[in-house]
């Protein structure tokens, strides 16, 4: 992952299994870009922003392992 | 565990980190959508207030202007009708029985909702409603 800051692999799985200081970190990793996508009319929307979070907190929980 | 190879992770990083960007977009689109169209709905209010084009509340005609609606007041909230026959017969009705009529009509709740507010059936609701309905139509009409 040179250059590139992904969410390490501890995290993810901690994440994936409904921790929820993981999960806090994982929203904050993304928060920049979940504010970017609210934006509407130029401005951060909160109603979007917390609607996004809440659906970002859905898929997290949902997250698979296929160990193939 | 020990068989999870560092490709293995990094694959699943970058798994996570598509997936987290595709709910994000896609979550974003959906919600400003519904926020949109309900930003659309509270401009075109405003603009028509704004311009004076009509009232808001009145698909009915206004020969004598602003001063053909009748403020009432229902449970602490002034409410505008534009019938003065409704507006006193309102009037008359007992407390309760304006509290429920405001509820239903001016609240815009369901008879389950206000049968939880009182903590009774809902058919009794029902059924007192349809008692102020009959209230009603009997001092409407006694004003004629």
């Amino acid at each position: 992952m040179k250059g590139k800051n992904f969410i390490s692999y501890g995290a993810i799985v901690k994440a994936a299994n409904g921790d929820p200081g993981a999960i806090e970190t994982v929203l904050e990793h993304y928060g920049g870009y979940i504010r970017n996508f609210s934006k509407m009319d130029g401005y951060v929307n909160v109603d979007v922003e917390n609607y996004v979070r809440e659906r970002l907190i859905n898929g997290i929980m949902k997250f698979r392992f296929d160990k193939e | 565990m020990e068989n999870i190879t560092e490709q293995y992770q990094e694959r699943i990083e970058h798994e996570f980190n598509a997936l987290c960007k595709i709910i994000i977009r896609h979550a974003s689109a959906e919600a400003k959508s519904k926020v949109a169209k309900r930003w659309k709905q509270e401009i075109s209010f405003e603009y028509l207030v704004e311009s004076g084009v009509m009232p808001v509340y009145s698909c009915g005609g206004f020969e004598n202007g602003i001063e053909a609606r009748y403020p009432l007041l229902l449970c602490g909230h002034t409410v505008i009708l534009e019938n003065e026959r409704l507006s006193k017969a309102l009037s008359l009705l007992e407390r309760k029985k304006q509290e429920i009529v405001f509820l239903y009509f001016f609240k815009h709740y369901t008879y389950q909702e206000i049968a939880g507010y009182y903590g009774q059936a809902h058919s009794s609701v029902w059924s007192r409603m349809q008692t102020v309905m009959k209230q009603l139509k009997r001092e409407m009409g006694k004003q004629e």
